[in-house]
C-alpha cells in the first residue's frame, strides 16, 4: 500500500512538476534580490555542492538526481508519513542547529580562548620566572673561581698569621731572655757594685785599722821618706 | 492500478520489537538468540554515549574542545542536581545518575531521527530500568539502615491505631516509584511519538492529494514542525526528571525521610 501511495504522490508532483518551480522561484528571487545578485547567488549555490572541482560537483548533482530518482521508481525509497517526520526533523535541527550553533559557538570560542589565555599567561609567566632565575643565578657564575681564589687567600692568609704567631713567640721568648739576662746584669752590677763598696769598705776599714796602728804609720812614714830620698837622690823631683 | 483507499497503518507499530537476525538453536528447550531493533538501537545508544565520551575527550588535551565544554557543562549540571537532590556528602552517587542521564537523554533523542527506533518507548526498557533502579534503593536503604529501614513506612508522630492503614499506603506508594518511574518515560515518549506518527500521516496524505493543499498544509506541518521541537525537548526533559526522581529515592533510601 505504501507503494502506492509513493507512485500517486510522485505522480501528482510529477504532473505539476513544471508549474512548481516558477511558483516556487519567484518569492525566492524576491526575497534574495535586495541581498544578493543573480552571479552571486549562483555561485553560493555551486559552492555548496561538496568537492571542489566543477566536474565532480556536476557529476555528484548528476548521479544524486539519477539515484533519488531510481530509487524512488523502484520503490527502494518510498516518499511516506516517514518522509514528512523526516522534513520536520531536519527543518528543526537545522533551525535548532542555526539558532543555538552561532551563540554556542561564539561563547565556546570565548571560553577556549579564556582558558588558552589563562595557560599562556601561565606560561609567560614561568618563562619569566625561569629567565629571571638564571639571570639572578647567572650572576654567580664566577663563584668557583672566585671561592678558588678566596680559599688562597685564606690559606695564604692562614699561613701569615702561622708565621706572625711563631714570630710573636719567638720575640716574646727573646724579650722574655732579654729582659732576664738584663736582669741578671743588673744583678751582677749591683752585686759587683756592692762587693766594690764592701771591698772599698773592707779596705778601708783595713786601712783605717792599719792607720791606727803607730808601728805602721811609723813604718809607712819611714818608706815614704825613703821613696823621696830616692826620688831626690835620683833627681827625680 | 492505484486505487485511492485511505490505508493507514497503526501508529503503534513503530514500537513493535522485530528481530533482524535470528539463531534458534534446539538446545536448552528452544535456545532463541536475536538480535532485534530494540537491542540494535539499545547498542547504538551506548555506542553513542561512548563516542560522544571518546570524541569529548579531546585526546585528553589541556584546552578543551567545543564538545568537551558542552559535556563539562552537562556533568556540571548533573552534578548539581546530585548535590542539590541527595546531598554534597553523596556525591558517590553522581557517576550513577551521570551515566542513567546519558543513556536516557541519547536513547530518546536518537528515537526522534525519523526511521529509528525509540529503545525507552519499549516498556521493558523503562519498566526495566525504573525497578532495577528500585531494587537498587532499597538494597541501599536496607545495607545503610538495617530493620529501621522499615520506620521509613511508618511516618513519624502516627497514632498506633493508624499504623497498619498508613504502613500499608506508605507500602503501595513505595512500591509504586517501581511503575511509576518507568511509566512516566515510557507514556512520554510513546504518546509524543504516536502523536507525531498520527499527524505525519495526515500530513502525509495532505501533501500528496494536490498542489493547492499541499500548499495550504505547510501551515498545519509548521505547527508539526514546532510539534517535534516539543518532542525533542521532551526527551530532554523526561530524561532530567527520570534522573531527579532517581536522586530523590536515593536520598530517601539514605535519610529515610
Amino acid at each position: 500500500m505504501s507503494s502506492r501511495f509513493a507512485l500517486r504522490s510522485l505522480r501528482s508532483a510529477g504532473i505539476r512538476s513544471a508549474a512548481l518551480p516558477r511558483a516556487l522561484a519567484v518569492p525566492s528571487s524576491r526575497g534574495y534580490a535586495s541581498q544578493q545578485s543573480p552571479d552571486e547567488k549562483a555561485a553560493s549555490l555551486i559552492n555548496a555542492v561538496p568537492t571542489s572541482s566543477l566536474w565532480t560537483k556536476t557529476g555528484g548533482v548528476v548521479l544524486g538526481t539519477a539515484v533519488t530518482a531510481a530509487a524512488v521508481s523502484t520503490e527502494l525509497y518510498v516518499a511516506n508519513e516517514e518522509t514528512v517526520l523526516a522534513v520536520g526533523f531536519f527543518i528543526i535541527v537545522a533551525a535548532v542547529g542555526r539558532s543555538i550553533g552561532a551563540p554556542y559557538s561564539s561563547w565556546a570560542t570565548g571560553h577556549i580562548d579564556r582558558i588558552k589565555g589563562i595557560l599562556n599567561s601561565a606560561r609567560e609567566e614561568h618563562t619569566s620566572a625561569i629567565t629571571e632565575r638564571i639571570t639572578s643565578v647567572s650572576a654567580l657564575k664566577d663563584v668557583v673561581p672566585l671561592t678558588e681564589q678566596l680559599y688562597a687567600v685564606a690559606k695564604e692568609t692562614a699561613t701569615l698569621e702561622h708565621e706572625n704567631f711563631r714570630l710573636a713567640q719567638e720575640s716574646a721568648v727573646k724579650a722574655e731572655l732579654k729582659s732576664v739576662l738584663d736582669s741578671w746584669v743588673r744583678f751582677e752590677q749591683q752585686q759587683r757594685e756592692a762587693e766594690q763598696v764592701a771591698l772599698v769598705a773592707s779596705v778601708k776599714a783595713g786601712v783605717e785599722e792599719r792607720l791606727a796602728d803607730a808601728g805602721f804609720r811609723k813604718q809607712l812614714l819611714e818608706e815614704a821618706l825613703g821613696q823621696v830620698e830616692q826620688l831626690s837622690r835620683a833627681k827625680a823631683i | 492500478m492505484i486505487n485511492n483507499n485511505f490505508f493507514i497503518n497503526s501508529p503503534l507499530e513503530q514500537f513493535e520489537v522485530t528481530p533482524f537476525i535470528k539463531f534458534n538453536a534446539p538446545i536448552l528447550g528452544d535456545f532463541n538468540l536475536s538480535l532485534t531493533n530494540l537491542g540494535l538501537y539499545a547498542l547504538i545508544t551506548v555506542f553513542l554515549v561512548l563516542g560522544l565520551h571518546i570524541v569529548a575527550n579531546n585526546s585528553h588535551s589541556l584546552i578543551p574542545s567545543k564538545w568537551s565544554i558542552a559535556l563539562e557543562s552537562a556533568y556540571a549540571s548533573i552534578h548539581a542536581m546530585v548535590r542539590d537532590q541527595i546531598g554534597p556528602n553523596n556525591e558517590i552517587y553522581t557517576p550513577f545518575i551521570y551515566s542513567l542521564f546519558f543513556f536516557v537523554v541519547i536513547a530518546n533523542l536518537n528515537g526522534n531521527i525519523p526511521y529509528g527506533f525509540t529503545v525507552t518507548t519499549s516498556i521493558m526498557v523503562a519498566i526495566g530500568l525504573s525497578v532495577m533502579i528500585f531494587l537498587g534503593v532499597t538494597v541501599l536503604g536496607l545495607s545503610i539502615h538495617g530493620v529501621h529501614f522499615f520506620a521509613y513506612f511508618i511516618p513519624s508522630g502516627t497514632p498506633l491505631g493508624l499504623v497498619p492503614l498508613l504502613v500499608l499506603i506508605e507500602l503501595i506508594s513505595y512500591l509504586a516509584r517501581a511503575v511509576s518511574l518507568g511509566v512516566r518515560l515510557f507514556a512520554n515518549m510513546v504518546a509524543g511519538h504516536t502523536l507525531l506518527k498520527i499527524l505525519s500521516t495526515f500530513l502525509a496524505q495532505l501533501f500528496t492529494a494536490s498542489i493547492l493543499v499541499a500548499v495550504v498544509t505547510l501551515i498545519p506541518f509548521a505547527v508539526f514542525v514546532a510539534l517535534i521541537g516539543l518532542e525533542i525537548a521532551v526527551s530532554l526533559i523526561q530524561a532530567y526528571v527520570f534522573c531527579v526522581l532517581t536522586c530523590s529515592y536515593i536520598k530517601d533510601a539514605i535519610e529515610l525521610h
